[in-house]
């Protein structure tokens, strides 16, 4: 137990001070005064009178001063506060569910009544409130007042976000396993929680971690997905697998398999099926605008955050100009040309420069590939052979990937030898390559790949690799397009920063780089939570009402405490109404 | 500031205080109303309290979260700073400070991703804050994106204080396959493995042990060793590089150690384990019909990279088998298969295989194969990264004519010189590689022009010009005389040309007309100046297997056929020895050196394609010898002798033809996975990434399931796609365990047959081996986030941080405590009064009031 208004030392000062208060109260004689005797006629009287005017008497009444004692004693111990009802010692925690899925109808609205019945019931001290929407927030901490949930949930909304309830749980979960008596997890909403997630929490825990679900009805069965609602659960974009530069393709599906509408699109040009989803191919980029979206709406959709999805595509992807130093080897010209994204263009329009180091000096173009001997090459790239300068290794991994010519990294890049390398440390990016790849007996011209890294290296050189595949809510961008130092900033002003972890657009909307789409099959319950194994499903999480919370949580104490002070007060009136109290 | 009761049910009892004026009984008196009135009160106040009225206000306190770094990796002395950091970060608590301590890293490892989450979720919603991280920065894992973003979208600062480095220890902080060996790991190949080194000293060795991940008992056996010496300084972190072949297909834990003598920080961060999942060998079908054991022989030189299957006749006779052979083969051999032995359905099926599947076609051998009776004009030629070559040869046998010209006197007049303009005219017909002679009879024999080439055409012609009629015919010295003059001459055909008017003597013709015949040298006969046919000329010529002509006169001259003139193929292997040369990087070669290749014994001479690129190559003609090129979704490659036969004798004594063979197979082999399969571990969660290799037509799709005991083998991961060509499946795997996969397109026939892995804790380090490259950025938290930054050495901290974020934060001000208090005053004045001035009241009773 501890106390709220006063310290266990104030309270036992109190009490004493009372108590010696009482007693000496006990012990005045409240009809001394002063009596001037007019006559000696009562003198007699007066003198006998005198003993009963004495200051002090003898302690007489210790049953009534018990009894007034004890009415001051309840009457200051409930004003010390005591707050610690919790009986069991355990933690608890209450997640309110404020993604995505609780906007579905007036869930939300009846998730805060029930939160505020739960907060009633339970500890202050060990007891708290975290909004789990899209980056989860304390609404309540130990110790704070529930006056104040009204007020911090006065604006509050489900976001368009997934579920983070899971990763709480999880993190719950290491906690209770050091905490002596465990932790309880209520959760209020209709998030669905994977089947392999109880194993997992209770291996994690060592059983020590209770998850319970808050419902006004305790019968209540684990919430589903509705079939009446529908939504958009994969967007996703790729450079057109025609290979056609200026168009990409758009892979689309929605929760219920339905064909989807997307904004200015022919129906007709989606392809696809129900089981597998459809696909907008060849795509002209300059087509999808801004961006491209697409909406999926069941007949009675009570959910509207999942509905739609967006993807912003380049507005353009121009060809990027090529200027070729004379003295460039003819092959370059050729790939350049046969590339539609490419194009040889004159030195003062050029977005890439591409020739031996003593032509490039002065070259206005924005990025330089340096064709240089061995000797200048190693010279050149000496200062700058940093971890940046591993950054053009994915042009050849992406090579790799696409099952053409293999090149070898390590001919490319190893130590002594540099023969291929990039730098981006300074404004300009460069490449640097060994002439000799280009001769005898590396001849990489003769390669089927050539045009490809001819083309690779220029988009890498002009920045404009690659499109972004696509960006989800809660979701790490993917990594051909993670700027881990960017911090993304949503339209609504909310900046969100990663530091060199993967950035993950935490929630749905327009950020300055990228446009991020809710797409969470578990919110729309077109796939079981989180639990991609077929064989599990969502997890029955045992329910639990506000009201059968308050016995596990312990009764109040203060309203037990004052009661019985009113009874004994009145009590005490009686007695000395009726005389029988001294 | 609105009055709340918390609990305003309790009012209710506020109806009972009128009985305290009637109960017991009524109160009379102005002394008894005074205590009835300071007990209503009294009792008013406890009611009021049990309602528990409350107001929320303003609060003008901030929040103070220091979050400090206990971690193994901090010095003595930087605890002791951040321990004094501590103590004066208390000592400045105000009463408008509201101060948090978050401690971390003292349970093993550095979460400060898991600090800053629980930082953040100290602060209560609308309170502004700041965040004060003291740490060495080396976070031993990369979760701290999460909390990042939770403050940052609160605005709330972190300000950062970097403790000074620990000294230079070396660590290996990195153990991985090199990016070039990431996506074919498999038996018999080389991979390559990097293993980054922190603070490498300037001499050591990388020594990489391994074993069998299901044999943890085994013993580890050594794998590979590799001195590293670095030039003139330490650097941060060092790559190096070491290569082995696995052996063993499966899961396979490797160590890496560093042995070096100058290493004198920590030894338990000196290696570092991982595991690698290594494929299976790749699946060849072998077609071949003229090397016996072919296949087991290419198997010997190719080594344990590859499963070769022999395709029985059986197999090629049956469409359906044959094509299931090719479903499960990431590489078809043709060696040297005749067409004839091969269907043209089964041609059609490997086309198809290697277009549409991406299956490997490896073409090598002889004439069988790229000579007369081969692959051209069939649906494989134009797979081909060479172009035949089907030298033709238009033979014009050599001849030898001998010319016998009857000079007697009745070939006096035109006679003769009609038979010289016959005679001419059949020497005219000869090439300069044929011979020819000439013999005259007259009564006697002479060689007016002995056998010699006919090149001499001036010589000849001028002997022919001196012959004069004269004499008597006696034409069967002459024949003997040409038939002993050619027994000598080595042409392919043999001629004897007799030119006479028919009066010839009688004699034993036949016998030597017949033997003339048997030894190749056939005779014809020209009757010349008569238009009487000879019976006699016929006959000799049908002795001497020639013709008859008959030659009336000069405009009648016949055209007088010596020999058929042909064409012919030329034998498509060329024999050599040939000199040879390699080209291309080490794609190819690997460790082989080119300069090392031996000769070549034969070779079928083509010529190279357009987009194709040649390995090998003749030297000075360029004949391809191994070409290659991409056709469709697959590779295909030629090799342009016996891989096994006579013809590459030299090449097989060279140590370096099975590398190169099996390069040049793993080169050509279909990936026998389509997608890239990367795990990610967050902790509990995994995710599981494949990433198409292909552009995604929606034809494949990716599978696994995990590797172990039937309940999870029954379990297959769902895969879902984001977008084209990229999907992924999430679910929970606990992080001490290391997850194993098949992997693979369930869409096609060898189904999950590759491996993947996820070692345990692969998301997290050791304590004192994060990666320098991993470290939490404090300087860019700091700027992200608004904060400041500097060195905890020499940070003042006089005073606490600026706060940020926050927007009203409140606080409950609760009233019945006062409420309460005031009723313990009021019962205490009470009882005062019911002592004093009830007394005072009351002066003449003695008993009705008192205590």
């Amino acid at each position: 137990m501890s106390f709220e208004f006063l310290s266990p030392l104030s309270l036992a000062s109190g009490l004493l001070g009372l108590a010696g208060a009482l007693f000496v109260l006990h012990r005045l004689r409240v009809r001394h005064r002063e009596v001037i005797v007019p006559t000696t006629l009562f003198w007699k009287q007066a003198v006998e009178d005198s003993l009963a005017r004495k200051l002090t008497a003898r302690f007489r009444h210790p049953r009534a001063y018990a009894f007034v004692l004890a009415i001051l004693a309840l009457l200051l111990f409930a004003l010390a506060g005591p707050t610690s009802t919790n009986t069991d010692h355990r933690e608890y925690v209450v997640l309110l569910d404020g993604s995505a899925s609780a906007a579905r109808g007036d869930n939300f609205t009846r998730s805060l009544q029930l939160t505020a019945e739960v907060m009633d019931e339970l500890p202050a001290p060990s007891r708290r409130l975290l909004f789990m929407g899209a980056v989860p927030r304390t609404l309540l901490g130990p110790n704070e007042a529930n006056l104040l949930l009204e007020e911090r949930t006065a604006n509050l909304q489900p976001e368009a976000a997934p579920e983070t309830i899971t990763s709480e749980l999880l993190r719950l979960a290491r906690d209770a396993s050091l905490h002596p008596k465990g932790v309880t997890a209520l959760i209020v909403g209709d998030t669905q929680l994977s089947g392999e997630l109880a194993k997992t929490l209770e291996r994690l825990s060592d059983s020590k971690l209770s998850v319970l679900r808050v419902s006004a009805d305790s019968n209540a069965a684990a919430p589903e997905g509705d079939s009446s609602e529908d939504a958009m659960v994969a967007m996703g974009m790729a450079p057109a697998a025609s290979g056609d530069w200026s168009a990409v393709d758009v892979y689309l599906a929605s929760a219920s398999g339905k064909r989807p509408t997307v904004a200015g699109i022919d129906s007709s040009l989606l392809t696809g099926s129900q089981a597998d989803g459809y696909w907008l191919r060849d795509l002209p980029v300059g087509r999808m605008g801004s961006a491209l979206t697409a909406t999926a709406q069941g007949e009675s959709d009570t959910l509207t955050l999942d509905d739609s999805a967006s993807l912003r595509a380049p507005a353009e992807r121009a060809a990027i100009g090529v200027w070729l130093a004379p003295s460039t080897p003819i092959y370059f010209s050729d790939a350049v040309e046969a590339d539609p994204g490419l194009f040889v263009a004159d030195a003062a329009a050029a977005t890439v420069a591409i020739g031996p180091a003593s032509e490039l000096v002065g070259a206005s173009a924005g990025a330089l590939w340096t064709l240089s001997d061995r000797g200048d090459l190693a010279a050149s790239f000496e200062a700058s052979a940093t971890a940046q300068g591993a950054s053009f290794q994915s042009i050849f991994t992406s090579l790799h990937l696409a099952g053409l010519e293999r090149i070898s990294d390590e001919q490319m890049t190893t130590g002594d030898q540099v023969t291929f390398a990039s730098r981006t440390t300074t404004e300009t990016p460069q490449l640097f390559a060994d002439a000799a790849l280009f001769a005898p007996p590396f001849e990489l011209v003769e390669s089927q790949s050539f045009p490809l890294l001819v083309g690779m290296a220029s988009r890498w050189l002009a920045g404009s690799q690659t499109v972004q595949p696509f960006a989800i809510a809660g979701h790490a961008l993917p990594a051909l397009a993670k700027r881990s130092q960017d911090v993304l900033v949503l339209d609504a002003g909310l900046s969100f920063g990663a530091v060199g972890a993967a950035a993950v657009p935490p929630i749905a909307g327009n950020y300055n780089t990228l446009h991020a789409s809710l797409l969470s099959p578990i919110t729309s319950g077109a796939a079981p939570a989180a639990g991609l194994l077929s064989t599990t499903g969502s997890v029955a999480i045992a329910t639990i009402t506000p009201s059968a919370l308050k016995a596990s949580g312990g009764a109040d104490w203060n309203a037990p405490l004052l009661l019985l002070a009113l009874l004994l007060l009145f009590g005490e009136w009686h007695l000395f109404r009726s005389g029988r109290m001294p | 500031m609105s009055l709340t009761f918390l609990e305003p049910g309790w009012l209710v009892l506020l109806c009972a205080l009128p009985a305290l004026w009637f109960w017991p009984r009524r109160l009379r008196g102005s002394e008894a109303a005074q205590t009835g009135v300071l007990r209503a009160i009294a009792l008013s106040l406890i009611v009021f309290a049990l309602a528990k009225p409350a107001t929320v206000v303003d609060d003008e306190r901030s929040y103070h979260v220091l979050v400090l770094d206990g971690s193994g990796s901090m010095s003595e002395s930087a605890l002791q700073s951040v321990s004094a950091l501590d103590a004066r970060f208390q000592s400045q608590a105000t009463a408008t400070d509201l101060q948090h301590r978050v401690h971390f890293g003292s349970e093993g490892g550095s979460p400060i991703g898991d600090a800053l989450s629980r930082a953040a979720r100290s602060i209560p919603t609308g309170y502004p804050a700041e965040v004060t991280l003291v740490t060495d920065g080396m976070a031993t894992d990369q979760r701290w994106a999460h909390a990042v973003s939770e403050l940052t979208s609160r605005g709330i600062p972190v300000h950062t204080l970097r403790v000074n480095d620990a000294p230079a220890d070396t660590r290996i902080v990195g153990l991985t396959a090199a990016p070039e060996s990431a996506g074919t790991l498999r038996v018999g190949t080389t991979v390559v493995i990097e293993a980054r080194i922190a603070d490498a000293p300037l001499a050591f060795d990388l020594v990489l042990e391994g074993t069998a991940s299901d044999q943890l008992n085994a013993p580890r056996r050594e794998l590979a060793r590799e001195s590293f010496t670095l030039d003139g300084k330490r650097a941060k972190v060092t790559t190096a590089r070491v290569t082995f072949e696995p052996k063993v297909f499966g899961f396979l834990a490797i160590t890496a150690r560093i042995e070096s003598t100058t290493d004198q920080g920590r030894e338990d961060n000196d290696f570092l384990d991982t595991t690698l999942a290594i494929g299976p060998p790749l699946e060849a079908l072998y077609v071949g019909a003229r090397m016996a054991r072919g296949d087991q022989a290419l198997s010997e030189l190719v080594g344990p990279g590859f499963r070769i299957t022999n395709a029985t006749p059986e197999d090629l006779a049956d469409p359906n088998i044959f094509d299931v052979l090719l479903g499960k083969s990431d590489l078809v051999v043709l060696d040297d298969a005749p067409a004839s032995a091969i269907s043209n359905a089964n041609f059609e099926s490997i086309a198809t295989a290697v277009t549409e599947a991406g299956v490997g076609l490896f073409a090598s051998g002889g004439s069988g194969a790229f000579g007369p009776g081969g692959w051209h004009k069939t649906p494989i030629e134009d797979l081909l990264p060479v172009e035949f070559v089907q030298k033709e040869e238009k033979r014009d046998p050599s001849t030898t004519l001998v010319v016998i010209i009857d000079t007697s006197g009745s070939m006096g007049g035109n006679r003769v010189q009609l038979a010289k303009e016959v005679a001419r005219l059949a020497i005219r017909r000869l090439l300069p590689h044929d011979k020819v002679g000439l013999v005259e009879f007259y009564g006697a024999k002479r060689w007016a022009v002995p056998i010699q080439p006919a090149s001499n055409a001036i010589e000849i012609e001028r002997a022919l010009n001196r012959l004069n009629a004269g004499g008597g015919t006696v034409i069967l010295p002459a024949i003997e005389e040409a038939f002993y003059g050619l027994k000598n001459v080595r042409t392919r055909y043999k001629h004897v040309l007799i030119l006479t008017d028919g009066g010839v003597e009688t004699g034993a013709f036949e016998p030597l007309l017949r033997s003339m015949s048997q030894d190749g040298i056939n005779v014809s006969t020209v009757l010349i100046g008569s238009d009487a046919h000879s019976e006699f000329l016929v006959t000799l010529a049908n002795w001497g297997k020639g013709r008859f002509y008959g030659v009336p006169n000069r405009f009648n001259l016949p055209e007088i056929l010596l020999k058929q003139p042909t064409t012919a193929k030329l034998p498509a292997m060329r024999p050599g020895p040939h000199m040879v040369d390699g080209r291309g990087g080490k794609t190819w070669w690997g460790d082989v050196d080119p300069e090392t290749l031996p000769e070549l014994g034969a070779y079928v001479e083509t010529s190279i394609r357009d987009g194709a690129h040649k390995v090998i190559e003749t030297k000075g003609e360029g004949h391809p010898i191994l070409a290659s090129w991409n056709n469709g979704l697959g590779r295909v490659t030629t090799l342009m002798t016996e891989p096994t036969g006579s013809a590459s004798e030299d090449w097989q004594n060279w140590n370096g033809y099975g590398p190169l063979m099996a390069r040049a197979l793993e080169q050509t082999s279909r990936d026998s996975v389509p997608f890239r399969f990367e795990a990610e571990r967050d902790d509990w969660r995994v995710r599981i990434t494949a990433r198409s290799r292909f552009a995604d037509n929606g034809a494949a799709f990716p599978g696994a399931r995990i590797f172990g005991t039937p309940a999870t083998e029954d379990s297959p991961i769902l895969f879902r796609r984001l977008a084209p060509g990229w999907f992924e499946a999430d679910f929970f795997c606990d992080p001490a365990e290391e997850l194993r996969l098949h992997v693979g397109n369930i869409q096609a026939p060898a189904g999950l047959k590759g491996l993947a892995v996820s070692p345990a804790f692969a998301d997290v380090s050791d304590e004192f081996a994060v990666d320098p490259a991993n470290t939490l950025d404090l300087s860019l938290l700091s700027s992200v986030t608004g904060g400041t930054h500097q060195q905890l050495e020499g940070a003042a901290l006089t005073e606490l941080p600026a706060t940020g974020g926050g927007e009203s934060p409140l606080r409950r001000r609760a009233l019945w405590p006062l409420a309460l208090a005031l009723a313990l005053a009021v019962y205490l004045i009470e009882l005062l009064n019911r002592r004093l001035v009830g007394g005072l009241l009351n002066s003449g009773r003695s008993s009705a009031v008192g205590i």
